[in-house]
C-alpha cells in the first residue's frame, strides 16, 4: 500500500512538472466554492473535482487501476477540469470588477500567471517544420521507397533513428524489430540491434545476424564507420539514399529472382 | 483524380458530421441548436456507431474490408435518415449566426483575437510536425488494416503475425483512420497528421464554445474571453509530457489525445446540462454518445469514465434529490462497463 501511495505522489509530481498547476487549481476550487452562486456549476466544477481528487488519491483505487496498467495512472488527472475551472474563474473575476481598466488588468494578470506557470508547447525541440503531408522525415520516405518491392513484402533492418517511422509510411516492409527495441524499459534485446547500433559497424556480424533474421535488405547510416565490407559477405550495395546505404542479400536476391518477384 | 479523393475525405470529416448531428440536436431545446452542437454531436454519432459496429468484427477477427463495408452502409444510412428527419434544425442553427450582429465592440475584438489564436493552433497542426513514438504503433495498425485486411492480428512494430492484441483492440481509432483511408484513397498517416489533427482541434474548440455558452449563459459577451483564455492555457499547457493539454495539442489525432482534449471536456459539458432542472432527450443522447465514444478513444476510459460518471451521478442525484436520475446516469455507462468486462475477461 505504501508503494501505491508513493507511486501516486510520483505521478502527481511528474504531471505537475516545474509548475504550480495543482496548487493553482486547488486555489481556484476554493475561490469558486466561496463565490460561485450557481449550485449546479458549483456541484460539477468544485464538488465533483474534489470527489475525483479524493478517489484518485485513494490507494485502493490506485492499486486496482495500476494492476491493469501502472504506467498510465497519471491519466486520471485528465478528468479534472483544470483549464476549464481556472479560465472560468478568471472570467468570473473580470465580470465582477466594475470598470474596464480593472477588467483588463485582471485578464492581463491571469495571462501572466498562465504563461509563468506554463510552458510554451510550440518549441523547436519538439516541433519541426513539416517536410511533407505525412509529417514524417523525408529521408524515411526516400529509404522506404528504395526498399519497397512491387510484389513482395521484404524484411529489412534499419538504424534506430528510422525504426519508429518506416512502418508509419508503409506496412509492406517487415522488420526484425521496431520501435519496441528502442524503448529500453520494455526490455527487448537483439544481437542484430546491438550490431546495428554499435559505434562501428562490423560487417561480418551484421551479415551473420541479418541473415539469421532472413533480412532481404540491410540499411546502414553512411556516416558511421564500418569494419570490413558487406560485399565480402555476399551483399550488394543497391545505392545511397538520403545518407543511407542500402544493401541487398545476394542469396535472397537469387531466391526472389527464381520465384519471379524480381525481374 | 486526387481532387475526388480529397473531396470524399472533406465530405467525411466536414459535411457528414453536420448531417449525423441533426437527429440528436432535433431533440434538444432551441437554445442548444447551434452549429457547434451539430458538429460535435455528428462526430460523436460517428465515433459511437463505429465503436459498437467495429468491436464484434474485431473480436471475431473478421476482415477489415467487411467492417468497412458494413460501417459505411450503416453510417451513410444514418446520415440520410438524420438529414431527412432532422432537417428542421438547420434553420435554428443558421439563425445563431445572426447573433454576431448584436455583439458589442469589445466582443467583436475578443472574437477576432480568439479566432487568431485558434487559427494559430490549427495552422501549426498542418504545417508543423511532432514526432511521437506511439504513432509507430497506431499508424502502423491503420496501415496494416489497409494493406493486409486484418485488424490487431499483426505486430505493428515488425509486421509479423501474432496473437490478438486485446489491449488496443477495444479502442480502434487506427481502424477508423483505415476506414477513412479506404473510402477516400488518401494515406492514413496523411489523414491523421494533416487533416484530422486540425479538424479535431476545431472540434475541441467547438466543445469549449459550448462550455462557454453554458458557463456564461448570463454573460454571453464574455464568451470570447473564455475561449481566448482556454487557447492561451493550451498554448502554455506543456508543463509536462503527461498533461491533458500536452496530449490535446501535440497528439490530438491519437485516441489518448481525443480523450484528453475533447471527450473529457465534453463529458463535463454533459454534466453541466444534466444538472439543469429540465434535461432534453437530445442531451441524454449526447451523454451516452460521449461515454460510448470514450471507449473508442482509449481503454483507460473503460475504468476512468464509469468512475467520473458514477461520482457525478451521485452528486447530481443528490442535488436533484432524485435517485432515479442518478441511476439513469449510471445506466449511461453500460457501454463502458460491458467493454471493460470484455477487456478484463480477454486480457
Amino acid at each position: 500500500m505504501m508503494e501505491t501511495v508513493k507511486a501516486i505522489w510520483e505521478d502527481i509530481v511528474l504531471y505537475n512538472g516545474d509548475s504550480f498547476l495543482f496548487v493553482l487549481f486547488l486555489a481556484v476550487l476554493l475561490v469558486l466554492c466561496l463565490v460561485e452562486k450557481d449550485k449546479g456549476l458549483k456541484t460539477i466544477l468544485v464538488y465533483l473535482s474534489v470527489a475525483l481528487i479524493v478517489v484518485f488519491m485513494n490507494p485502493l483505487y490506485a492499486w486496482i487501476a495500476m494492476k491493469v496498467d501502472d504506467e498510465v495512472y497519471y491519466r486520471v488527472w485528465w478528468t479534472l477540469p483544470i483549464g476549464i475551472g481556472i479560465c472560468y474563474c478568471v472570467v468570473k473575476a473580470a465580470i465582477c470588477v466594475r470598470n474596464l481598466v480593472s477588467k483588463i488588468l485582471v485578464v492581463v494578470l491571469a495571462v501572466i500567471v498562465i504563461v509563468i506557470n506554463g510552458k510554451f508547447v510550440y518549441t523547436n525541440t519538439i516541433y519541426f517544420k513539416a517536410s511533407n503531408a505525412y509529417h514524417t522525415p523525408q529521408m524515411v520516405i526516400d529509404v522506404a521507397e528504395a526498399v519497397r518491392m512491387e510484389n513482395y513484402n521484404p524484411k529489412a533492418v534499419f538504424p534506430a533513428e528510422l525504426l519508429p517511422f518506416i512502418r508509419q509510411y508503409t506496412a509492406e516492409i517487415i522488420m526484425p524489430y521496431g520501435r519496441n527495441m528502442v524503448e529500453t524499459r520494455w526490455g527487448f534485446s537483439s544481437p542484430l540491434y546491438d550490431c546495428m547500433e554499435a559505434d562501428v559497424y562490423v560487417a561480418e556480424d551484421i551479415a551473420k545476424y541479418a541473415r539469421e533474421e532472413i533480412c532481404v535488405y540491410v540499411v546502414l547510416s553512411s556516416i558511421k564507420p564500418m569494419e570490413g565490407k558487406l560485399e565480402d559477405y555476399h551483399y550488394t550495395l543497391q545505392g545511397l539514399v538520403s545518407g543511407y546505404y542500402i544493401y541487398m542479400d545476394d542469396y535472397c536476391y537469387e531466391i526472389l529472382k527464381e520465384q519471379g518477384y524480381i525481374e | 483524380m486526387e481532387i475526388i479523393n480529397w473531396a470524399i475525405l472533406l465530405f467525411l470529416v466536414c459535411i457528414m458530421p453536420l448531417g449525423l448531428g441533426m437527429i440528436p440536436v432535433k431533440y434538444m431545446e432551441k437554445e442548444h441548436r447551434t452549429p457547434a452542437m451539430l458538429y460535435v454531436c455528428g462526430w460523436f454519432v460517428s465515433f459511437s456507431v463505429f465503436e459498437l459496429v467495429s468491436i464484434p468484427f474485431i473480436l471475431l477477427q473478421r476482415r477489415f474490408s467487411e467492417l468497412a463495408v458494413f460501417y459505411t452502409i450503416a453510417v451513410f444510412l444514418l446520415f440520410f435518415i438524420s438529414v431527412w428527419r432532422g432537417r428542421g434544425v438547420v434553420a435554428d442553427c443558421l439563425r445563431k449566426f445572426g447573433n454576431f450582429k448584436e455583439l458589442t465592440l469589445w466582443s467583436r475584438i475578443g472574437w477576432g483575437i480568439g479566432i487568431v489564436l485558434i487559427a494559430g493552433q490549427v495552422l501549426a497542426a498542418v504545417f508543423l510536425e511532432y514526432w511521437d513514438g506511439d504513432d509507430s504503433y497506431y499508424m502502423a495498425q491503420a496501415l496494416i488494416a489497409n494493406t493486409y485486411d486484418v485488424m490487431y492480428t499483426r505486430d505493428a512494430y515488425t509486421g509479423y503475425e501474432f496473437g490478438f492484441d486485446i489491449r488496443h483492440a477495444l479502442s480502434p481509432v487506427p481502424i477508423y483512420y483505415a476506414w477513412l483511408s479506404a473510402l477516400s484513397g488518401i494515406h492514413a498517416v496523411i489523414i491523421a497528421h494533416s487533416v484530422i489533427a486540425p479538424i479535431w482541434i476545431l472540434l475541441m474548440y467547438s466543445v469549449y464554445a459550448l462550455l462557454a455558452d453554458k458557463l456564461l449563459e448570463h454573460h454571453r459577451s464574455y464568451k470570447p474571453l473564455f475561449l481566448i483564455l482556454i487557447s492561451i492555457w493550451l498554448y502554455f499547457g506543456n508543463v509536462s509530457i503527461n498533461t491533458a493539454e500536452t496530449f490535446a495539442i501535440t497528439r490530438i489525432w491519437q485516441g489518448k489525445g481525443l480523450m484528453a482534449g475533447i471527450i473529457m471536456p465534453l463529458l463535463f459539458l454533459c454534466f453541466f446540462y444534466l444538472q439543469e432542472v429540465k434535461v432534453s432527450k437530445g442531451i441524454w443522447v449526447l451523454f451516452v454518445l460521449t461515454i460510448t465514444a470514450s471507449g473508442l478513444a482509449t481503454s483507460t476510459s473503460l475504468m476512468l469514465v464509469p468512475t467520473v460518471v458514477g461520482l457525478a451521478a451521485i452528486l447530481i442525484g443528490y442535488q436533484k434529490r432524485c435517485l432515479g436520475f442518478a441511476v439513469k446516469m449510471l445506466l449511461g455507462c453500460l457501454p463502458c462497463i460491458v467493454l471493460g468486462l470484455i477487456f478484463v475477461g480477454m486480457s
